[in-house]
């Protein structure tokens, strides 16, 4: 969407600095994926009830449609771009493929960067805490089964590589 | 990666970019000079369209066209009877229907341009409910109805539908239901009421469209699962040769019947073809909620006669479907909620009529399982009660009435594999049928089936390249379930012997594809194996025809493994596949390899001594499904904890467990929604008052409970290596199984869904009144 973008808004996302002119009522979705052109995080409804477009802030998972694009600047912004290292999956990522947890894929970005944010503060969760971390994720497609199955193995994955 | 052998454990060849966030959906595609595009929507739920303005909307800087039905030609559209028009001309018939088309350079722009643009309505009497709809004192919806066109071969049946406001109906009639409920011992009837609900993919529709290079046509990019039939409905409303009209699906997120309708791609088509731009529509989550197909509500009224001993002798079923502002495909959902209906049970005389009506409603059309999980819980519920009645264990009622292998169905039809008694007694042992409970807690079970479509037309092109891979190209999708990226690459892999990452695959679009009826129906693991098949069988051929040639052998001493050619006697003088179709200028160049096979079928016929007045007569290779649920019940509050769910699905055989398994767990899921959250609630005049997800409730993260996850392969043998369709019937009977936990749970019984807490304390308190 292109509109009156007349304020400059300099965002740091996936270790990289962007300085771009934004809308002051645009929000950091819109912003990353229609000029930064980082379109794994996707909208789902727009305002903020699916988590389809699920990202991290400062390591926190976010909604970046409730998020503008303005309030950003000067944070920390992690997409599912920037999970890959090197060419290679992230361990997250990984699990997800080989455990099944994925069907269409459209919950995957948001569903990972939230099962990434847990991860990385809570190696080693329970059940109920990887359902409740996945609260604002909201999947069609599994029944949310494999993707618990693939948070699990990523924990296993993970915990074993240290 | 790996050579894969059917049945094994193999990830979904997508999964890996679709975990980078590297897929484009609809909504990712750019192309240069790209508008965007709103509609103008009806605001009333009924009304006649006395003026439309277009002129200051047109006049809006920014703006790059606007379309109404005087810009596209004066057709109906439809999938069997062509009753739509692209843009509402006459009259509105929904809050939402679309009567003009705006692209612009930004959505901002468009939405100031939609404010433009001046409509002059009448309003007239909304009807919202279908008894409303039936009774001859309210207006007519569709006064032209008998001067519509049918799609062949529908045959004008529409013409003898002359009740007041009706769309359609049909019926199954079998033994003598009269006779058979005077051999009945208890006589018990029931009327049950199922709302509307919502596919609610997390993709929503979106579609781009632009004019074809050259002229004369167009390209549509569109969220679909029906290629095919979207470029054949755009050809038709715009009056272009299908050979002009190109559609292709780019990854699709989720459809579950919601994206076969086709419907919005011939108007944003027309307003590229209008404004001679590119143009992109992206349906808003609202929009998708408001003026998309949800699932038909119903009225079911069933009545059955059963002895003593516990066998159903009788029943009759009536249902009332209420379908909305348009036919769609309401002719096929008559077929699919009837067939339904009979339910897998052995009952000599059956009766069942069903109508559909016409309200001031979105309309209602195919949704995952379509009729299935209605059906389910009237018959399954009543069952229950018959059970009760006799005071015989409500699972050993249906260990007594389930169809076995062997038996005819509820149509007369030959069912193939029949693995229902077999998951019933499975879930009864997961969820722990016979132990002691503490109070408020309680089992349930219910089965149910839904159909395998079979035939309708598949094909596919499979070629060998040069570095020893194999390309797939067919004309189908893959909304999410891995019929194309899943199960078909471990197929190909298991003939061919080559890696399953030696699988490159194109899909979806109707200029590289060859015709395919679309991803609807469960059909396309069973219709694509054996169109794919068919040309592996031709592809192996050539295969050892060019191998003997080369190897200097017969063809039957070629074998082929891990994309290598050898002769039976000589596996260490084995070459690469790859030779085998090198190309001009290479030594021994034999030229391009490749081959091409499709399978059809007719519709599945009904046994002979059965009465069906159906477009879809019978229920062809079902796949049968027994799911249990335990709960616990607040009896102060209403509430319901789901503690377990066994979900048994007959499969047949799973080429593909891992899609097997994501498709038993995202139905039953959905189901559970129904069972105790999800409904759609409109006022009297046709508004949708909870068009979000906030409060539309779909089931989240810590809704899920204990799941265990039953494949059962009756391995039928009616093709396809014995596989059934299995996209839909996970979803049938779940809601069924937790009104059953619950009420055994709580003595109460349910009318309806969902078991909002209200609604159980009501019926709870109303139990306890009686007693």
């Amino acid at each position: 969407m292109k509109g009156e973008a007349g304020m400059e808004c300099t965002l740091n996302v996936n270790g990289r600095t962007h300085t771009l002119l934004v809308r002051p009522d645009e929000t950091l979705l819109d912003a990353l994926r229609d000029r930064l052109h980082l379109t794994g995080t996707k909208e789902g409804c727009g305002e903020g009830d699916c988590g389809a477009c699920t990202l991290q802030v400062d390591g926190r998972a976010v909604n970046a449609c409730l998020l503008l694009a303005a309030d950003a600047e000067g944070r920390d912004i992690r997409t599912v771009e920037g999970l890959v290292q090197d060419g290679d999956l992230n361990p997250v990522q990984e699990a997800f493929v080989d455990s099944g947890g994925i069907q269409c894929g459209f919950c995957i970005p948001g569903m990972i960067m939230s099962a990434d944010a847990l991860l990385r503060s809570n190696p080693d969760p329970s059940d109920q805490e990887i359902q409740e971390a996945l609260a604002g994720n909201l999947c069609r497609c599994t029944g949310y089964i494999k993707i618990f199955q693939s948070v699990r193995a990523a924990a296993e994955a993970m915990a074993g590589s240290k | 990666m790996v050579q894969a052998s059917i049945g094994t454990r193999v990830p979904r060849l997508d999964g890996r970019e679709k975990a980078m966030g590297a897929s484009q959906y609809l909504a990712d595609l750019k192309l240069p000079g790209m508008t965007q595009v709103r509609f103008v929507k009806s605001p009333l739920a009924h009304a006649r369209i006395k003026s439309i303005d277009t002129s200051a909307a047109e006049a809006l800087p920014g703006v790059a066209g606007v379309v109404t039905h005087a810009d596209v030609p004066d057709t109906r559209v439809g999938e069997v009877v062509m009753d739509q028009r692209l843009f509402a001309k006459e009259k509105v018939r929904y809050v939402g229907d679309i009567v003009a088309a705006v692209a612009a350079e930004d959505l901002e722009t468009a939405k100031r341009a939609v404010e433009l643009v001046q409509v002059e309505y009448e309003e007239l009497p909304a009807v919202v409910s279908a008894e409303q709809a039936m009774d001859p004192g309210t207006p007519v919806l569709h006064e032209e109805y008998p001067s519509y066109e049918v799609i062949p071969p529908a045959a004008d049946a529409h013409k003898m539908m002359t009740d007041h406001n009706l769309c359609w109906k049909g019926m199954v009639k079998k033994g003598d239901p009269d006779k058979g409920f005077d051999e009945a011992d208890e006589i018990i009837e029931d009327t049950f009421d199922i709302p509307a609900v919502q596919g609610s993919p997390i993709e929503t529709h979106g579609v781009v469209a632009a004019p074809s290079q050259g002229g004369g046509g167009v390209t549509i990019w569109t969220s679909t699962q029906v290629p095919f039939g979207v470029r054949e409905v755009t050809a038709h409303g715009l009056h272009i040769p299908i050979s002009k009209v190109r559609v292709i699906a780019p990854t699709v997120g989720g459809g579950f019947g919601s994206k076969c309708q086709v419907w919005v791609e011939p108007m944003v088509a027309a307003l590229a073809l209008k404004s001679n731009r590119p143009v992109r529509y992206v349906m808003t989550r609202e929009e998708e909620f408001e003026i998309t197909q949800p699932r038909h509500p119903m009225t079911i009224h069933v009545r059955s006669g059963v002895k003593n001993t516990g066998e159903i002798v009788a029943r009759q079923i009536r249902i009332i479907m209420n379908t909305g502002h348009s036919v769609m495909l309401a002719p096929i959902m008559v077929s699919l909620v009837t067939n339904a209906a009979g339910a897998p049970y052995n009952i000599p005389n059956l009766l069942i009529e069903t109508v559909a009506v016409f309200t001031n409603l979105p309309s209602f059309s195919l949704v995952r399982g379509p009729g299935g999980p209605q059906a389910a819980f009237a018959v399954e519920s009543h069952t229950d009660r018959l059970a009760d009645v006799i005071g015989m264990d409500r699972l050993e009622m249906r260990m007594k009435n389930c169809v076995n292998p062997g038996d005819l169905g509820p149509t007369g039809q030959e069912l193939g594999g029949v693995g229902l008694k077999e998951g019933l007694q499975k879930v009864k042992e997961s969820i722990g049928w016979a132990d002691d409970r503490p109070e408020g807690r309680g089992v349930g079970v219910a089965v149910g089936w839904y159909a395998t479509l079979i035939g309708m037309g598949s094909s596919a092109t499979i070629k060998m390249n040069e570095d020893s891979t194999v390309s797939l190209i067919t004309g189908f999708v893959d909304h999410g379930t891995g019929n194309v990226h899943g199960g078909l690459p471990i197929f190909i892999s298991n003939e061919l012997g080559i890696d399953v990452d030696k699988i490159n695959i194109s899909s979806g679009d109707t200029e590289t594809g060859p015709w395919d009826y679309g991803t609807v129906g469960s059909r396309s693991t069973y219709n694509h194996v054996r169109a794919v098949g068919a040309a592996i069988e031709e592809l192996k051929r050539e295969i050892r025809k060019r191998g003997a040639g080369m190897l200097e052998a017969d063809p039957d001493e070629v074998e082929f493994e891990e994309g290598k050619v050898f002769v039976r006697s000589a596996p260490d003088k084995a070459i690469p596949l790859g030779l085998l179709c090198a190309t001009a200028g290479k030594p021994g160049s034999q030229g391009p390899m490749m081959a091409s096979g499709s399978f059809n079928g007719p519709p599945w016929p009904p046994g002979p001594d059965v009465e069906v007045a159906l477009a879809i007569p019978s229920f062809g290779q079902p796949a049968f499904v027994a799911q249990a649920a335990e709960v616990e019940v607040d009896q102060e509050t209403g509430n319901v904890k789901v503690l377990k769910i066994a979900s048994a699905c007959d499969a047949g055989f799973a080429i593909n467990p891992i899609g097997v398994e994501g498709q038993i767990e995202g139905g039953t899921i959905q189901s559970l929604g129904m069972g105790l959250t999800e409904q759609m609630f409109f006022d009297d005049k046709g508004h949708l008052l909870n068009p979000s997800f906030l409060d539309y409730k779909v089931p989240l993260a810590p809704d899920i409970p204990e799941f265990d996850t039953i494949v059962v392969e009756s391995q039928s043998d009616q093709g396809a290596m014995g596989t059934k369709g299995i996209g839909e019937a996970p979803v049938v009977a779940t809601a069924a199984a937790i009104a059953s936990a619950v009420s055994a749970a709580t003595g109460a019984t349910f009318d309806r869904i969902p078991l909002t807490p209200e609604y159980v304390l009501s019926r709870i308190e109303e139990a306890a009144a009686t007693v």
